[in-house]
């Protein structure tokens, strides 16, 4: 091989492959409903529960309502650890509200069922979060979509605070709207 | 040693000749750029392995996301005017589905007429008349469908149909009073590939550009009054086009809350003369149609759809015709009586799992019928349309 094609190769070979290491450490790609799982299990890290609630050798129950998609990209966070409990997954699909659990999630579709339920939904210590906009507009606590291509949240700070909920600052700070 | 070691090198110059060693160096040159290459161009296909329950919470709001169809706005929408196969997550898609229209009566423009104006019963043929008339006309339709999305974006598709047509006649000819002729088989199969775009979180556009290849039957035969038992069967009766069609289609679709809404505009452009030596009309259809998710399961829907479609172009010659009269014997075999305009009303109703185990996979019944019709006629109008779909995804 000549020098200047010697060169030549070596240095498209050293392009080649640093350049899509390079991009690909640039922003870490995560399919939609698993950073969805992901940053409500994060929101539920910086909320405080009232302590009557928390028992440390109970599990920490995240209650998913008619959405396996969803459900399935939460298995990621399954036997994790936030509270000092152990995070399980539950999916509902019947009408009935699981109230022994900390987060509900509430899909799109839900929002029949969220108003038939919110009114009890209300009087519990429980996380409700949706993916829905609609459903957030009619009272649930946290609302998580994407925007343009990447996560966003939404917080109702007046229905946190009135479910006994405490929602740290530091989350707060990364909202992209809150309700007061 | 010298000398050997110049006869080594004048050797080495030497273009045709390698000597062992340097084939070593070559193959182990070619050896590192391969791992160099293969290691870089891989981070392609992959992200770093990153403990993602452990995520800092400004990491993962940095983080790009790949969208997933599967719970969005423009799963809502599937099998409504928009190809099969890019709106959720899964990767394969398929699709049965069954269509029957029906043809009862016949119109001249907007004007409706009576079988006894069409038919011929003494006198003299004039260019409205026919000795010969088709009735009622039923065109059914089983469709068989496969997509496979190739990335994010882009998803290919494939349709087989399977055709059957009835047609009942009267006729001013002997033996001929009232007969039924009916033709079946495999039709004109399509592939497609689509290319979509999210334009917001609520917008979506899809692009897709299809062929139609010639594989239905345009030499379909039967018994109809003629010089013989098994003639020529006319355009109507024919299982496809003959030719290789250009099927480019645009679909809009968005979302506001429980309303799924979008447009359509779907294109058949002909390409040139079938072995028959005719091409039939292009045809051009435009819609508009709303969804509304009444329940998690149980999804109405309404559709407004207009058609234009283009005259026969050519003629098959062994379909009867009276040159010295240029007169023919039905309108179905008559090129100029072909094309028109309609507007048709559809209804439709789509059916999920209602335990919501089967996300991806629903039922569809769609009905309507025309309310405006404008036919180069006489020619057979359509009465109404119905359709059952049912599709799968995983």
């Amino acid at each position: 091989m000549q020098p200047f094609k010697k060169c030549f190769f070596w240095a498209l070979c050293v392009l080649l492959s640093t350049g899509p290491i390079c991009a690909a450490n640039d922003r870490l790609v995560i399919e939609e409903n698993q950073g969805k799982a992901l940053l409500i299990y994060n929101i539920a890290k910086f909320t405080e529960w009232p302590a009557a609630t928390a028992s440390s050798d109970t599990p920490f129950n995240f209650t998913l309502w008619n959405d396996n998609a969803l459900a399935d990209a939460f298995q990621i966070i399954e036997g994790q650890e936030t509270q000092g409990r152990k995070v399980k997954i539950n999916r509902q699909n019947k009408d009935s509200i699981a109230v022994d659990c900390q987060v509900i999630v509430i899909p799109k579709q839900q929002l029949q069922r969220f108003i038939k339920a919110r009114d009890e939904l209300d009087k519990l210590p429980i996380l409700t979060v949706t993916t829905e906009p609609n459903v957030f507009e009619a009272g649930a606590m946290v609302l998580v979509e994407v925007v343009d291509d990447h996560l966003a949240f939404s917080v109702n700070l007046a229905a946190v605070k009135a479910s006994g909920l405490e929602i740290s600052g530091n989350l707060l700070r990364h909202a992209e709207e809150v309700k007061f | 040693m010298l000398k050997l070691a110049q006869r080594y090198k004048s050797f080495r110059s030497i273009s045709f000749y390698r000597h062992p060693i340097d084939i070593v160096k070559t193959i182990k040159n070619y050896l590192l750029a391969y791992l160099f290459l293969a290691m870089g161009l891989s981070a392609f296909g992959q992200t770093p392995p990153v403990d993602l329950a452990n995520m800092s919470l400004g990491d993962l709001l940095n983080a790009k996301i790949i969208r997933s169809y599967a719970d969005h706005a423009a799963f809502k929408t599937g099998g409504q005017g928009a190809p099969l196969g890019y709106l959720d997550s899964s990767r394969f898609h398929f699709s049965t589905s069954y269509v029957k229209v029906r043809f009862d009566g016949y119109m001249d423009g907007t004007d409706d007429l009576s079988l006894g104006e069409v038919l011929l019963s003494g006198g003299t043929q004039t260019d409205k008349n026919f000795p010969i008339v088709p009735t009622v006309i039923t065109q059914e339709a089983t469709q068989f469908k496969t997509a496979y999305t190739l990335s994010e974006q882009i998803t290919l598709s494939l349709s087989i149909p399977y055709i059957r047509q009835s047609s009942e006649h009267i006729s001013n000819k002997d033996g001929f009073e009232e007969f039924t002729i009916v033709s079946e088989g495999l039709g004109d199969i399509e592939t497609a590939i689509s290319w979509f775009k999210q334009l917001d979180n609520n917008n979506h556009l899809l692009l897709s550009l299809g062929i139609s290849l010639p594989t239905g039957s345009i030499d379909e035969t039967g018994d109809t009054p003629g010089p013989g038992r098994d003639n020529q069967l006319p355009y109507t009766m024919q299982l496809g086009s003959g030719t290789y069609d250009i099927k480019p289609s645009i679909n809009y679709f968005g979302v506001a809350g429980d309303w799924t809404y979008g447009a359509d505009l779907n294109m058949t452009l002909r390409t040139g003369k079938n072995d028959r030596d005719y091409r039939l009309g292009n045809v051009y259809q435009a819609g508009i149609w709303t969804r509304y998710a009444l329940t998690d399961w149980i999804q109405p829907s309404f559709r407004i759809d207009g058609v234009v479609w283009d005259k026969i172009s050519g003629k098959d010659t062994d379909l009867p015709y009276n040159p010295v009269t240029d007169r023919y014997p039905a309108a179905v075999v008559k090129p100029d009586n072909f094309g028109g305009t309609k507007l048709l009303a559809l209804v439709g109703l789509r059916l999920k799992d209602p335990r919501g185990r089967l996300e991806n996979t629903f039922l569809e019944f769609e009905a309507g019928a025309p309310f405006y019709q404008d036919l180069n006629g006489p020619q057979p109008s359509e009465d109404w349309r119905f359709s059952a779909s049912f599709v799968l995804s995983f």
